[in-house]
Formats: C-alpha cells, sequence, structure tokens
C-alpha cells in the first residue's frame, strides 16, 4: 500500500476504536493482497505522530503497553473532562502505590513478599488493586504452600502511560534484570 | 470514655494510612538523623509517642505497629548489654543490633520513593484523556492523603494537645461532645470558608477531650472524602481544604 494512504488508513483505525490497539490487530483487519508489514505500520504511525505535533492538533497518538490509541492533549482536557463527566480525580493513595510499586518491581510476587517489604498486611490493598483491574494473580508459587503470584497488568500501565515494564522509572535500582517481558 | 468517643462508630482505621515502617521513617526524617546510625533510645522513644497518641484517639493500631515497638524495645536492649555470648573474631563479625531494620528501612524506602515517582506518572497520564466505551463505568475514587501522612497529623495534634490547660483535665467527665456535632461544626466552616489552617479549629478549644474528638472529626471527614489536608512544606503548617475547591 502507497504510504500516505496506509498512513490515512491507520488514522481511521486509530479514530474508531476505543481502546488500545496493537500493530498486530491493524495489520490483521487488512486484506490479504494489500497487508502492510509491521514495520510499514509503526512507520505511519511515527508519521501520523510527527504531523499532529506540527499541526498542532489538539489529538495526539499515545503508545501503551505496546498499543496504540487516540488521546485528547492536556491542552484541551478541561472542557473534554466536563462534557464526559469526568471532574472526579482517580487518584490512587500512598499505601496502594507503594503496594502496587512492589508487585511492578518484583513481579510475580507472593503476597508475602509485598508484606515484609511494607511491614503491613496488604489484604484488603490488594484485593481493591484487583477489583481496580491494576493487578492480577498470575498463578501459584512452586514453593511457599502454593501461595498466589500476583502481576500487573495492562490497564496498570495505562493508568500510569507506560509503554512497557521497561518504562517503569528506576527499575535497574529496584529489581537488577529480572523483569523479563 | 467509650460512650463519650462512640468508639464503635468512629474507629478509624489506619489501613488507609501508613504502616509502622512509615511512622519510623517519618520520625527520622523529622529528627534529621543518619539512616545507616539511628539514635535509637531517642527514635524509639518517639515511636512509643506517637503510638501512646495513636491509642488515645482509639485508632485502631495494627498489630504489626505493636510488633516494631518491640524490635525496637530488643534493639534497645542489646545496644545496652555488650555481647558476651561470643567472643568476636575480628570487627567485621561484631554485628550491629540496628542492621536487620537499617536493611528492611532502606529496601522499604526504595520502594516508597518510585511510589512517588508513580504518582507523578500518574498525574501526568491523568491529563491525557482517552476516547472511551459508552458503558466505561467510572472508578470510583480513592482516598486521597496528598503528601501528608497520618503522622504529620499526630505530630499537629499532639502540639495542639500540649498547649491545652492542664486543669481542664477534670472536665472530661462533665462534658457531652459528640464527634457528630464537630463534624457539623467543620463541614459548616468548609462551606463559609475555602480553606483555613489546621490550628485554627483548636483556638477556641478548651479542653482536652474536645481536641480528641474535632481530631477525630477531621480523621472522618478526610476519610469520607469531604476535606483535604495539605502542607506546603514538610513539617509546615498544615492547611485544611474542602475537596469541592479542589
Amino acid at each position: 500500500m502507497e504510504k500516505e494512504n496506509l498512513k490515512k488508513h491507520i488514522e481511521a483505525l486509530l479514530f474508531s476504536a476505543t481502546q488500545l490497539i496493537s500493530v498486530q490487530e491493524m495489520r490483521s483487519v487488512f486484506n490479504e493482497d494489500d497487508k502492510p508489514n509491521v514495520q510499514e505500520i509503526k512507520d505511519a504511525i511515527n508519521y501520523l505522530k510527527a504531523e499532529y505535533d506540527e499541526k498542532s492538533n489538539s489529538f495526539q497518538i499515545l503508545e501503551i503497553a505496546n498499543k496504540f490509541r487516540f488521546c485528547i492533549k492536556p491542552d484541551f482536557a478541561g472542557p473534554v473532562k466536563k462534557l464526559l463527566g469526568l471532574n472526579k480525580r482517580d487518584k490512587l493513595t500512598r499505601p496502594a502505590l507503594e503496594t502496587l510499586a512492589i508487585v511492578a518491581y518484583r513481579q510475580p510476587v507472593i503476597k508475602a513478599e509485598i508484606e515484609s517489604i511494607r511491614g503491613v498486611a496488604v489484604d484488603g490493598l490488594l484485593r481493591k488493586l484487583i477489583e481496580k483491574g491494576l493487578v492480577r494473580i498470575a498463578g501459584r508459587s512452586g514453593e511457599y504452600g502454593r501461595a498466589f503470584l500476583y502481576e500487573t497488568t495492562e490497564k496498570f500501565m495505562d493508568h500510569f502511560g507506560l509503554k512497557d515494564l521497561n518504562d517503569l522509572p528506576k527499575r535497574k535500582e529496584l529489581n537488577p534484570g529480572s523483569i523479563n517481558k | 470514655m467509650e460512650d463519650l468517643f462512640e468508639t464503635e462508630d468512629y474507629k478509624v482505621s489506619l489501613e488507609i494510612f501508613e504502616g509502622p515502617l512509615d511512622l519510623l521513617l517519618y520520625l527520622i526524617k523529622k529528627e534529621e538523623v543518619d539512616i545507616y546510625d539511628i539514635p535509637i533510645f531517642k527514635i524509639t522513644k518517639q515511636y512509643l509517642r506517637y503510638l501512646d497518641l495513636m491509642k488515645m484517639l482509639d485508632l485502631d493500631i495494627a498489630g504489626e505497629f505493636l510488633r516494631l515497638a518491640a524490635e525496637l524495645m530488643y534493639i534497645k536492649s542489646r545496644m545496652l548489654l555488650p555481647s558476651i555470648e561470643r567472643e568476636p573474631v575480628d570487627e567485621e563479625d561484631i554485628e550491629d543490633p540496628r542492621s536487620e531494620l537499617v536493611r528492611k528501612l532502606i529496601e522499604y524506602k526504595k520502594f516508597k520513593d518510585v511510589a512517588g515517582d508513580l504518582e507523578e506518572l500518574e498525574e501526568k497520564r491523568s491529563q491525557w484523556i482517552e476516547k472511551r466505551d459508552e458503558d466505561a463505568v467510572l472508578p470510583e475514587e480513592e482516598i486521597d492523603m496528598d503528601d501528608i501522612s497520618i503522622f504529620d497529623l499526630l505530630t499537629a495534634f499532639s502540639d495542639v494537645l500540649s498547649r491545652a490547660k492542664e486543669e481542664n483535665l477534670k472536665e472530661i467527665f462533665e462534658e457531652q461532645i459528640r464527634v457528630e456535632d464537630k463534624i457539623k461544626f467543620l463541614q459548616r466552616r468548609l462551606k463559609n470558608e475555602r480553606s483555613f489552617s489546621f490550628f485554627s479549629i483548636f483556638q477556641e478549644e478548651t479542653t482536652r477531650m474536645e481536641i480528641i474528638v474535632t481530631f477525630l472529626a477531621i480523621l472522618e471527614l478526610i476519610k469520607s472524602q469531604e476535606l483535604k489536608v495539605r502542607q506546603k512544606k514538610n513539617f509546615h503548617e498544615i492547611l485544611i481544604f474542602s475537596t469541592e475547591e479542589l
């Protein structure tokens, strides 16, 4: 497909989506005889991003968890929030953030490890984080009486605007080389 | 006592606030001491004082707070007694009784700090609005303490308490102040004023009882998210805001 044309197709896909979409998902909806490859789609996304910046559009493409989505730029967020009724801030508490940080950097992690680092019980907080979809059960540990293992979700990356787990701040300091996602 | 406090209704759980390691870090920062060389006597004394304050307020103190208190007192006793059980072979063999606690604190502090980084990312991300499904439910709001901790509030509470006149102690049993009434009083004030300082609430207070009840009312309003407490800088004046103003 011709570059300029592909760019518009990708824009149309992103425009129509209400969820994050991956390059593979975008690729899968093109006809076989005209299917762009992964790199072509990535290039198209980058062209679009540059274009929106250049034209100072009110929206931009955000990359989260290796997927993409249109977002309104902060400069234009005020009235949009009112229109959508998003006036309430959805901020996590410090204890919730700390618990989440431990899960994020040590995942998959058992509850006992989180509690040993924080020095308090985290049952209530973990349950809340799971309810909010930021944490999920990843399986069971081979040791420790087959305790549940917890990990962060795609929604977690969305909440903090992370491209992937390597995007976590101070990742090397906090967990030397054990995140392999 | 219990009747006056209505403890069942007004037991404030600390789970929404911080844990014992937070209190220790808070004290280390407040006293401006070296985390690697904690003056264990001073810090233990302070720690127990805060525990007393929490007990006075009948806060639901988690067992972990007591466990750390026991640990601090154990370390204190070990520092008092030179180890006689075993002769250390060389200098490095003498383990500082504090080292395990310090290790725990440092490890915890790393995550506490990075939680702050995540908070910044959260704030940045929240300014970008994505397209939403029609039926997307708004997530419930969490209790937001901003940068101020329960310990900052306890410090302020303790200051106010120490200013209360001693002679008022005898009045306690005659007073009938209820947390509900104080909540209503604060709600009225929040409606009329955008914000006010923590200490200004207590200017007209006379009895310790009233101070305690007022403080419990503040904690309740934080919990129900009707007010927020903020501090411009650590250990500075605490301001109270109506959440509607933010």
